[in-house]
């Protein structure tokens, strides 16, 4: 008996041993399945739809022939897997279906789930029309899940998975589809087998984090996000699914658990949910905001309101763009036992009237970079009325507009560029560039036009039509409404019987609306006439005028127009036709080289090897060896070899590099990062670029600038940036490494430029320098020492004065505006009336900053640079009076190069501007300008010398780059073109 | 009988070892096991006043949180235990002061709205993790569906916050006046103009994790020396430290980019926080750390906007670089010294509107 007690005794203290260090084995247990979850953090994969897999056997997948699925075949002879849990087999039919407006959207076909008992079809758990997400399948960890996809075509596809984790898992189209709607989300629950503690999920309630039953969970929201949207979906106890479509009101009851599953099918999130906190998978950490990439998965339980009450809590991504753009929602917890309702939100599937052409009232857009259509609209009305164009919409009030970026690299904005005054939600804006989208709604009837602020010709069009409005017959006529505001804050009056000026502008943005968005409507000098074709449709203007929009249709006579300069240039002139598509390349664009002496085309550079996309602008070294090449609708700079056109080196650089310039004194690129803060310094050297520095243009904190066209000083000493979005200008000191904006000549106080300044020039004295504010149409001028706007140029609305030489000619939305060698004209391009204007600069000049000529451009008149004249070829007694120089600009919708000489006699006064010729930049066989040596890298198919806009004559006029020119260069100059600053004299 | 005497010492050693045994894996490893023999942490009111003030900037203002007053009550007197407010900086700070309390503590935060330059500009205090009802979410009405929480130039507010069971942790706290439709509330976004500052619930039984010598250990939070506190913006680290100085916080704003400094072998904990619109990979070079609520070591963390990456290490001999490595960013100047050395003072890096 005392041996037995002995031995209890010491089993007791065993047993204390034991418990002492059992806490921190226990605790060493949980650590490892921790440590196990956090092996394969990213774990789920994404099974796509529409790839083929092992299973696309139709033997062992026929429709409502289960027999041979499960007896006989030995795969549940005995009902249970090799864990000894119960594990299913789902067979799930999908379908692809296009929606009204364009969409794309999954729909539930079939669902069985065969278990040892047999097959049951659970088909009624689903909506019964595609939605947008898909249908949620849900499973349990260990089931086998074959899903079937059937596309528009017919063609099948199968794909199959077998999770061994909970969670939750996308599906999805691979390819633009995606973000347009073929997402759905595959719901792993825990198997509720005996041998598997983990029936339970995990979750903070009660202030604990603690094992949940999967059967207490009332309900499940499945949340995807992707561009700047939620798409949602909600399953109740029973697992019936009713789509909440965007941005919805979720419903739900003080303390009801509630299961959340958010996905991200496109771009870059972080998920937040007010009021409420949970547990991150995989870790004890408690966190209320999350990352969702595109393919990340994220499953949390929340108790409704626990400890903070019932409320509207509002849940919505966190990155700010995300916010401003619309990604927001309500998380609306009502009372105890309420039964508080979702509320569904804005769908594709909302009915509008026949007018809209789609009867759908969610227009949505997507945006590429394919050139004009930029925004274009999913519904791809071209069938339905082919003067449309690719980017316009209808939708009735109350309808939706909704953009997705989902086919380019770069960042951009979505903008309302002009809307119906007083309309709701309006404007609506970013403060920066991104990746993403938009969603907002229209509430009031009239015309919408959104653009990009770093890119400002991608443009959508939305009219928002009452449908109680008609012409006369009660046929559809469609609301413009009677005031239209501009983003920068003027009125247009859109009653053409009250004569206002503004009309005049109204029109002309019509009609550029249509222009560019319509292929058709590009001007080609090729042909005899230029037709620009509206749609014919009946539209109310103010005062209820009703008209045809085809009454602003135009045609012009093209013949004559093609014609050499009398002069030759000297040496070659670049033109980045940047629309230009091409045989090698997904992207648009390629480099024109014209020999300035011969006028003919002699290359193309397209790169395709690295598939360049946008070049944009460009500039050389100082001994006009190699060209580099930005890529606008991009990230990278480009590098090629001048004189064979071979490709050198790429750097991604960062967001949308718009313009490139060097330093004339060190020879180191500067590159504007129009999609970010500010300029990057790069260094070539033995054919590899580098990337020094980031020089931001704004101080930390505050709105990013977006940096568009910069110039630096002849001297090397500054550089001067159009800051597009902050609609003010920088002046960077290279020496002190220091900025400037731009500030109130009196107060000293910040002041504005004007809106979306786009592009500068220093005038070669380095006195002052020049910002043309595209959108308020206006050109700065401003002190380069100090910072202080010192006038503004108005070229809207000029008056005709005899003594300055201004006709009146208005001119509308300037870009590129060079000042000459000398430092005596101002050439600029105006884009949005097509026209170029001619500015005295010289201090000397009676007429100093004011317009004195206006020539004739084309539409999206845009680029323009300095070239010299080759004045060998004239009478030496004659070249005293012979200005040296040309003009040379390039237009976007059209395809030839426009060269002016602003001053044809030499006397100083630009009043006497002329086209000088024009040069056609197509590389079609029946172009006669084409060179006998002509060569390409690529093969161009379409829009044939369109885009014309960075421009570059090699050599290099400017001071401070001409006193650097090689030699070899400079023995071809005259004394004018070498010193003209006369600093040598 | 022969037996039990023989078994005797045997018993009674064992008994020994056991208790021995029992004290050390309780004191060293388990948490759980540790606040059954230390004192509960009284709850406490927090009386928080905050002000919301301009810093001139040419170029664009930027705007800033100031601590006013930081009273510590007792939650049943109401009596005053404690006035905090000189351990602040006197001015207005990015990021805003860091409120530093214990799990069960209450805090009723005031703001004024000191703007002086404009008439509208609405701001207020949202925060994260904290339980609060929904009449302190400091939104708009027509987000919250109940009333504007904000407030105007001149005007002040009270939101009510309670750090009630599960709400350890760092949590961040910002402007979010932002409506459905942003632009035209007048001016809109000031969370990314210097509106944002952090909120540290420290656990009741004192206890946080550490990568100590390549092992996952447990450490006191009072043994850590400072808690050194960095929002990654879209274009700069901006900081602040609150030094431990004998269970009270002295706090001292480090600005933009700074050199931050610790004694060797000081427990450090970092708390990073993204806003803007970039993510940013974070990496201090030379230092490991654990991934939260893991046993996992990394190197290195992606941080997107809001969200929050805190982690403790012991600052070794040696300069390092705290950093975000995405490109653009780095470029730009997004780097900053970490030095370890006798002293441990942090210098401060640019202020804005100085130099």
């Amino acid at each position: 008996m005392k041996r037995n007690s002995s031995n209890i005794i010491l089993a007791l203290f065993a047993a204390i041993l034991l418990t002492s260090t059992l806490p921190t084995a226990l605790y060493n247990s949980l650590d490892s399945e921790k440590k196990l979850a956090d092996s394969n953090p990213s774990g789920h994969p994404i099974i796509k739809a529409a790839e083929a897999s092992e299973y696309n056997n139709q033997d062992y997948y026929d429709n409502d022939n289960y027999d041979n699925m499960y007896s006989g075949n030995g795969y549940y002879d005995n009902g249970y897997n090799d864990n000894g849990i119960d594990s299913k087999k789902h067979q799930v039919t999908v379908k692809i279906e296009r929606l009204q407006n364009g969409q794309y959207a999954y729909k539930m076909v079939k669902h069985i789930v065969i278990d040892k008992n047999g097959p049951t079809d659970l088909t009624d758990r689903y909506s019964d029309i595609a939605t947008i997400p898909g249908p949620s399948i849900e499973i349990n960890k260990g089931d086998t899940l074959i899903l079937k996809s059937i596309l528009e075509n017919n063609e099948v596809k199968v794909d199959s998975i077998k999770p061994d984790e909970v969670g939750s898992i996308e599906y999805s189209a691979d390819d633009f589809t995606r973000e347009l709607g073929l997402f759905g989300a595959i719901i792993v629950h825990p198997n509720s087998g005996t041998y598997d503690y983990a029936g339970l999920e995990k979750g903070l309630v009660d202030g604990e984090i603690q094992k949940i039953n999967s059967d207490d969970i009332k309900k499940q929201f499945v949340l995807f996000m992707v561009g700047s949207t939620f798409w949602g979906m909600e399953i109740d106890e029973n697992h019936l699914q009713t789509p909440l479509w965007t941005n919805p009101t979720l419903g739900s009851d003080l303390g009801d658990l509630v299961q959340f599953h958010v996905l991200g099918s496109g771009h870059d999130h972080t998920f937040h949910l007010h009021a409420h906190r949970w547990l991150d998978p995989g870790t004890s950490d408690i966190i209320d905001v999350k990352t969702i990439h595109p393919g990340d998965s994220h499953d949390f339980i929340v108790k409704a309101g626990q400890f903070v009450g019932a409320g509207h809590w509002q849940y919505h991504c966190h990155v700010f763009a995300h916010m401003e753009a619309g990604m927001m929602g309500i998380f609306n917890v009502g009372d105890k036992n309420s039964n508080t309702q979702s509320i569904p939100g804005a769908s594709p599937y909302d009915q509008a009237s026949p007018s809209t052409l789609t009867e759908s009232n969610f227009l949505t857009f997507r945006v590429t970079d394919q050139p004009g259509t930029w925004f274009n609209n999913v519904a791809n009305l071209d069938s339905v009325l082919p003067t449309l164009g690719g980017s316009f919409g209808i939708i009735n009030p109350g309808g939706t507009a909704h953009f997705v970026m989902t086919d380019t690299n770069t960042v951009h904005t979505v903008t309302s560029l002009l809307w119906p005054k007083g309309a709701a939600n309006m404007p609506f804006d970013q403060i920066t560039g991104y990746q993403g989208g938009a969603i907002v709604k229209l509430e009031d009837p009239g015309l919408y036009v959104f653009t990009c602020k770093v890119h400002p010709y991608m443009f959508a069009g939305a009219v928002v039509d009452d449908p109680q409005t008609t012409d006369n017959d009660g046929n559809a006529a469609y609301d413009i409404g009677e005031e239209l505001q501009l983003a920068n804050g003027v009125v247009l009056k859109t009653d053409p019987t009250l004569n206002d000026p503004t009309f005049g502008v109204f029109t002309s943005l019509v009609k550029t609306f249509f222009k560019v968005t319509n292929l058709n409507n590009w001007k080609d000098y090729m042909q005899t006439t230029y037709v620009t074709e509206l749609p014919p449709v009946n539209v109310i203007l103010g005062g209820n005028n009703i008209v045809n929009l085809n009454i602003l249709n135009t045609e012009e006579d093209l013949t004559g127009k093609l014609f050499n300069p009398e002069i030759p240039g000297l040496g070659e002139v670049w033109v980045d036709t940047q629309f230009e598509i091409t045989e090698g390349k997904s992207k648009p664009g390629t480099a024109t080289k014209i020999n300035t002496g011969t006028w003919e085309i002699e290359r193309k550079v397209s790169l395709p090897g690295i598939n360049m996309n946008h070049p944009h602008n460009m500039w050389t070294d100082k001994d006009q060896n190699v060209i580099y090449q930005t890529m606008w609708f991009d990230q990278r700079l480009a590098v090629f070899d001048r004189e064979t056109g071979e490709f050198i080196d790429v750097f991604n650089v960062g967001d949308a590099p718009s313009h490139v310039i060097t330093n004339p004194l060190s020879d180191l690129a500067y590159v504007a990062l129009n999609g970010e803060q500010g300029v990057a310094e790069l260094e070539l050297s033995d054919g590899q670029l580098d990337l020094l520095r980031i020089i931001p243009m704004q101080k930390s904190g505050q709105d990013p600038t977006h940096p568009h066209g910069h110039w630096i000083s002849a001297d090397g000493s500054k550089m001067v940036t159009p800051n597009a979005l902050t609609a003010d200008s920088t002046i960077y000191d290279f020496a002190s490494d220091s900025i400037q904006r731009t500030i109130d000549s009196t107060t000293g106080e910040d002041t504005s430029t004007g809106v979306v300044p786009i592009a500068t020039a220093i005038r070669p004295q380095g006195d002052k320098y020049y910002v043309a504010n595209l959108l308020d149409s206006t050109i700065s001028v401003i002190d380069l020492d100090s910072g202080k706007l010192l006038k503004n140029i108005e070229l809207l609305a000029p008056l005709f004065d005899s003594d300055t030489g201004n006709d009146g000619t208005a001119h509308a939305l300037p870009i590129q505006t060079p000042v000459d060698p000398t430092g005596k004209f101002m050439v600029t391009a105006n884009t949005l009336t097509g026209s170029i204007s001619v500015v005295n600069t010289d201090p000397n000049s009676p007429n100093t900053d004011e317009v004195v000529a206006s020539l004739p451009c084309d539409p999206g008149c845009h680029g323009a640079n300095f070239g010299f004249k080759d004045l060998s070829q004239i009478p030496e007694q004659d070249r005293d009076n012979t200005y040296p120089y040309y003009a040379y600009v390039a237009s976007k919708f059209s395809n030839v190069l426009t060269v002016v000489d602003p001053d044809p006699d030499n006397d100083g006064d630009g009043s006497d501007a002329v086209i000088a010729g024009r040069i056609l930049l197509k590389e079609d066989d029946n172009n006669p300008a084409i060179s006998s040596t002509y060569q390409s890298d690529d093969n161009t198919i379409a829009l044939d010398g369109t885009g014309g806009q960075g421009v570059l004559a090699i050599p290099n006029p400017y001071p401070g780059w001409v006193y650097n020119l090689p030699p070899f260069y400079t023995g071809m100059l005259t004394m004018e073109q070498q010193d003209p600053l006369h600093l040598n004299s | 009988m022969k037996h039990s005497r023989q078994t005797y010492p045997i018993f009674l050693t064992l008994l020994i070892a056991s208790i021995i045994g029992v004290g050390n894996t309780m004191h060293s490893s388990n948490s759980a096991f540790a606040q059954y023999y230390k004192q509960p942490h009284i709850p406490v009111l927090h009386k928080i006043t905050l002000s919301v003030e301009e810093i001139p900037l040419l170029g664009g203002n930027l705007y800033a949180y100031k601590m006013v007053q930081h009273l510590v009550n007792d939650m049943e007197t109401g009596n005053t235990i404690k006035d905090l407010t000189n351990n602040y900086e006197s001015g207005p700070t990015i990021p805003g002061p860091t409120l530093i309390i214990d799990e069960g503590d209450v805090v009723s935060l005031t703001l004024h709205n000191d703007i002086t330059s404009r008439e509208k500009a609405m701001v207020g205090v949202h925060v994260h993790g904290i339980h609060y009802p929904i009449t302190s979410d400091a939104t708009l009405k027509e987000i919250n569906n109940v009333e504007d929480q904000g407030v105007n130039p001149g005007e002040t507010i009270t939101y009510s916050w309670t750090a009630g069971p599960g709400t350890v942790g760092t949590w961040p706290y910002h402007d979010h006046t932002l409506g459905l439709n942003t632009i035209g509330k007048d001016p809109n976004g000031l969370e990314m103009s210097g509106l944002f500052g952090t909120l540290i619930i420290n656990d009741g039984d004192g206890y946080t994790k550490a990568l100590i010598n390549g092992e996952p250990r447990y450490v006191k939070i009072d043994d850590i020396s400072k808690d050194v506190i960095c929002w990654v913006t879209d274009d700069a680290f901006w900081c602040n430290e609150a030094v431990n100085n004998y269970g009270e916080y002295e706090h001292n704003a480090l600005w933009e980019n700074p050199t931050i400094k610790a004694v060797n072998q000081d427990l450090i904990r970092f708390h990073l926080l993204g806003i803007g619109t970039d993510f940013t990979v974070f990496q201090l070079s030379g230092y490991e750390w654990l991934k939260p609520g893991t046993d996992r070591i990394i190197d290195e963390k992606e941080i997107g906007p809001l969200e929050v990456h805190v982690f403790t290490v012991k600052a070794d001999e040696g300069d390092s670089q705290y950093r975000d490595i995405i490109q653009s960013h780095f470029k730009s100047g997004m780097f900053g010294d970490f030095i370890v050395d006798e002293m441990g003072i942090s210098i401060p890096g640019e202020q804005p509107g100085e130099a």
